[in-house]
C-alpha cells in the first residue's frame, strides 16, 4: 500500500463509481427510482466521442459536446417516453418502470454496438499531455479527467441544490410528487432537468473514464453496477454520498487485488453488496435507499 | 392527465424515432455492408446456374467473440464472393447461411441444426463451445465443420469423423513461446490472463506443458475480462521479479489497460501475448503512447507471406473499403477454400464422398502464417496444421503498432 500508484488508482476508481452514482442520485432525487439506464448514456457519449474523432475526424470537443448531447437527449427521452408513460399507466409500484429502464439499458447498448461497432474504441482525454510522473506514479490525462469531472460535478450539484430554486424543487419533488404538484410546482420540468443533468454526468464520466483504456459496447451494464453499488453502500443522505461510497469501492477493489489477486475482487464486490443491502441498507450517509 | 397524453405519445415516438434511426445507421454501417457486397458480388460475375450449395456458419456477432469473429465472417462472405464471381462451385453458387450462437454452448444443438435444416452441406464454427456441444449432431447428420478458432484438440474426442480443425493446436503455441523464452534465456514467467472461459481453459492447459520446457511461473494473476484498472497486478507481479510477462486474453480494453500497467511499473521486463489482440489495431491506440513499444505477439499473419498479400488483393474489391487482412479474416478464407476444394474433388455435395475427399487434401497452402505453412488431412489427421511455421512472433514498435516481425526468434516448421 506504499505504492502512491494504488491510491492514484483509487482515487481515479472511486471518482468514477461516484459519478455513476450521483447520476443515479439525480435521477432518484427527482423521480424516487433508480434509472439503471445511466450505464448506458456514459456508455453511449464515449464510444459516440471516439467514434466521431477516429472513424470521422471530428475534433475532440465538437465530438464531446455533441456525445454530451445526445446522452443527454437520451436520459431526457427515458423520462419522457419510458418512466413517465409507464408511471401514468401503473399508478402503483416502481417495478414496471424499473423492468423498463433495465430493458432500456440492455437495448441502448446493443443499438450502440451496431452503430459503433462491436470493437473496442480508444478513449479521447479532454486534453492530451503525456503522463506526468509523481515519483514512482504517473498523473495519466483520464485520472485528471475523472477526479476533474468529479470535483465540478459534485461541488456544483451539491451548491445548485442547496441554494437555488430549482435544488429545492428537485427535493421537493423527490419527496412528495403530489404535494409538489398541489403547490404549483413545475413537476414534469423539474424531473425532466434532473435526468437531463443526469445524462450530462453520465457521459462526462464515461468519457473521461473510458480514456484509459478505451471503451467497448458491453460495459455499460457493468458501468450501471458499480455506479449503483457506490450508491448503495455511500447512502442517498448526502449529495457525496455516491463518492464516498465509490472511493469506498475502489479502495476494497485495489486492497483485495493487491493482497489476494484479481480473481478474487468479483467476490469481494459482492459481498459488499450484500453486507450493506442486508444490515445497512442506508447506506454509510443517513437516508434509506430501499424503502 | 389526459390533455398530457399527446404530448407523451409525441415523446414515445421521438425515442422511438431515435433509436430506429440509429438502427438504420448500422445497417449502413460497414458490418452489413459486407454482407451485401457479398450478395452483389455473388449476381455480378457470370451467372451461375444450378442450385445453390449452402455454407452454414456460426459467427458470434453480438455476444463475448463479437471483437472477431465477425472478421472470421467477412472473410468468408469475401471468398464466397470470390468464388461466384468466377464459376462457383462446379458451375453452382455458394450461399452463406449465417448463424449466432453468442459463443453459448447451449445455443450449439439448436444452431447446427437449423443449419442442416436450411440445407447446408458444409459448416464453419467460429466459437468453439457451441461445437463442443453439437458433436453429436454434426455426426449424425454427416456435416463437414470445420472449427476455426479451436486449438485444443480434445476437441477431436469421438464423435469427431466429420470435424476438422485449421488453426495451430495450443501445443504448436506453447512450443513456439517456450522456445521464444529459451531465446531472451527467460525462465521466470509470470503469466497473466482473464477470466473467459475460453481463456481460461487455454491458460490452465498451458501450465503444464510450459512447465515441461524448463518454465518456471513466478505468479499466476487473472482478472475479469471487464476490468480496466491493474495497478495492483503490476504491483504483484512486479515483487515476483519475473523476466517476462506473458499475457493470454481476448484483449480490447482489458489488454490495452494492462499492458499499459505493467510498461509503468515494469517498463525492462519483457511481455509477451497470446490471444486476439495483434487482431484489434482500434485497441492498440487505446494503450498509453509508447507503451506496447517491444512487446511480442503471436500472430499467424506474416504481411511477408505472398500468399497473404495476394488474397488480401482478391478480397478487396468485395469487401467494406475499411476492410483489412488479419488472422481471422485468413482463417474464415481458407476454411471455405478448403470446403470448395472438398467439393469439387468429390465431384458433389453428397456425404460420405465429400467428408472422404476432404480428407484426401494435403499440403494446402494456409493464407496465414509463413510462407512454408500448410494444411494436411486425412482419416487419422482431423488436425490440419502441418507444424509451428503457421505462427509469426510480431514486435510492437514505440508507436504502437505491430510492423516487424521479431528479430530475436522465429518459429519452423
Amino acid at each position: 500500500m506504499t505504492d502512491p500508484q494504488v491510491w492514484i488508482s483509487i482515487l481515479e476508481q472511486g471518482c468514477f463509481y461516484g459519478l455513476i452514482g450521483l447520476a443515479y442520485l439525480l435521477g432518484l432525487e427527482g423521480t424516487g427510482f433508480f434509472n439503471f439506464a445511466v450505464g448506458s448514456y456514459a456508455l453511449v457519449a464515449a464510444l459516440m466521442t471516439s467514434w466521431l474523432v477516429s472513424e470521422h475526424g471530428y475534433g475532440v470537443w465538437p465530438a464531446l459536446i455533441l456525445a454530451v448531447l445526445v446522452a443527454m437527449a437520451l436520459a431526457a427521452l427515458t423520462e419522457l417516453a419510458v418512466v413517465r408513460t409507464i408511471e401514468a399507466k401503473f399508478q402503483h409500484g416502481e417495478l414496471p418502470s424499473l423492468v423498463a429502464v433495465a430493458a432500456l439499458l440492455f437495448a441502448i447498448s446493443q443499438v450502440a454496438g451496431m452503430v459503433f461497432g462491436r470493437v473496442t474504441m480508444p478513449g479521447e482525454p479532454f486534453y492530451s499531455f503525456t503522463p506526468i510522473a509523481v515519483g514512482s506514479a504517473y498523473l495519466t490525462p483520464a485520472v485528471v479527467g475523472v477526479v476533474g469531472v468529479a470535483v465540478v460535478a459534485f461541488a456544483g450539484v451539491s451548491i445548485t441544490a442547496r441554494t437555488t430554486a430549482f435544488g429545492r424543487a428537485l427535493r421537493a419533488v423527490g419527496d412528495n410528487k403530489e404535494a409538489s404538484r398541489i403547490l404549483g410546482l413545475p413537476v414534469g420540468r423539474v424531473r425532466l432537468i434532473a435526468f437531463a443533468v443526469s445524462g450530462l454526468v453520465a457521459a462526462l464520466a464515461g468519457i473521461a473514464y473510458s480514456s484509459q483504456a478505451g471503451v467497448s459496447w458491453d460495459v455499460g451494464l457493468q458501468w450501471a453496477l458499480l455506479g449503483f453499488l457506490a450508491l448503495v453502500v455511500g447512502g442517498a443522505g448526502s449529495w457525496f454520498g455516491p463518492l464516498v461510497g465509490g472511493i469506498l469501492l475502489g479502495f476494497v477493489q485495489e486492497i483485495i487485488e493487491l493482497y489476494a489477486g484479481g480473481q478474487d475482487v468479483d467476490y469481494a464486490m459482492l459481498g459488499i453488496a450484500l453486507v450493506f443491502f442486508a444490515f445497512w441498507p442506508k447506506g454509510l450517509t443517513s437516508r434509506a435507499v430501499r424503502a | 392527465m389526459a390533455s398530457k397524453r399527446p404530448g407523451l405519445a409525441k415523446a414515445g415516438g421521438l425515442l422511438l424515432a431515435l433509436c430506429l434511426s440509429l438502427a438504420a445507421a448500422a445497417c449502413g454501417s460497414s458490418g452489413g455492408t459486407g454482407t451485401a457486397s457479398a450478395d452483389s458480388a455473388q449476381t455480378s460475375g457470370p451467372a451461375l446456374k444450378g442450385k445453390p450449395i449452402i455454407i452454414g456458419m456460426d459467427s458470434d456477432s453480438t455476444g463475448p467473440a463479437s471483437s472477431y469473429n465477425p472478421l472470421i465472417t467477412q472473410g468468408v462472405q469475401g471468398a464466397i464472393a470470390y468464388v461466384n464471381a468466377h464459376g462457383g462451385v462446379l458451375g453452382r453458387p455458394l450461399k452463406l447461411f449465417l448463424t449466432n450462437s453468442q459463443s453459448n454452448p447451449a445455443e450449439g444443438p439448436a444452431v447446427y441444426n437449423d443449419m442442416i435444416t436450411h440445407g447446408a452441406v458444409a459448416a464453419i464454427g467460429a466459437p468453439v463451445g457451441p461445437i463442443q456441444q453439437a458433436k453429436q449432431i454434426i455426426q449424425n447428420a454427416k456435416l463437414l465443420t470445420i472449427a476455426t478458432q479451436a486449438t485444443d484438440t480434445s476437441l477431436l474426442t469421438p464423435p469427431s469423423g466429420y470435424l476438422y480443425m485449421i488453426a495451430p493446436t495450443s501445443t504448436t503455441y506453447a512450443d513456439a513461446f517456450c522456445a521464444a523464452f529459451k531465446a531472451i534465456h527467460a525462465t521466470r514467467i509470470a503469466l497473466f490472463h482473464d477470466n473467459s472461459p475460453g481463456v481460461l481453459t487455454v491458460a490452465n492447459a498451458s501450465i503444464p506443458v510450459y512447465e515441461k520446457c524448463g518454465v518456471t511461473f513466478v505468479d499466476q494473476e487473472s482478472a475479469p475480462v471487464t476490468q480496466t484498472d491493474f495497478t495492483a497486478i503490476a504491483a504483484r507481479i512486479k515483487a515476483s521479479h519475473p523476466r517476462a510477462i506473458y499475457t493470454i486474453s481476448v484483449g480490447g480494453s482489458f489488454q490495452a489497460a494492462s499492458e499499459t500497467a505493467f510498461y509503468q511499473a515494469m517498463p525492462n521486463v519483457q511481455r509477451f501475448t497470446l490471444g486476439a489482440w495483434p487482431s484489434q489495431p482500434a485497441a492498440w491506440k487505446a494503450a498509453a503512447p509508447g507503451s506496447l513499444n517491444g512487446s511480442v505477439v503471436i500472430d499467424t499473419i506474416d504481411p511477408e507471406n505472398p500468399r497473404t498479400k495476394a488474397v488480401a488483393n482478391m478480397l478487396a474489391p468485395y469487401l467494406p473499403s475499411s476492410w483489412t487482412m488479419s488472422q481471422y479474416a485468413a482463417d474464415g478464407y481458407d476454411a471455405l477454400m478448403l470446403i470448395s476444394e472438398a467439393i469439387k474433388k468429390a465431384g458433389g455435395t453428397a456425404e460420405p464422398a465429400l467428408n472422404a475427399a476432404f480428407q484426401t487434401i494435403q499440403n494446402f497452402p494456409t493464407t496465414f502464417g509463413q510462407p512454408s505453412s500448410t494444411l494436411s488431412f486425412s482419416a487419422t489427421k482431423n488436425s490440419g496444421s502441418n507444424g509451428a511455421c503457421s505462427l509469426v512472433l510480431k514486435e510492437f514498435n514505440a508507436n504502437n503498432t505491430l510492423t516487424q516481425d521479431w528479430g530475436t526468434f522465429q518459429p519452423s516448421c
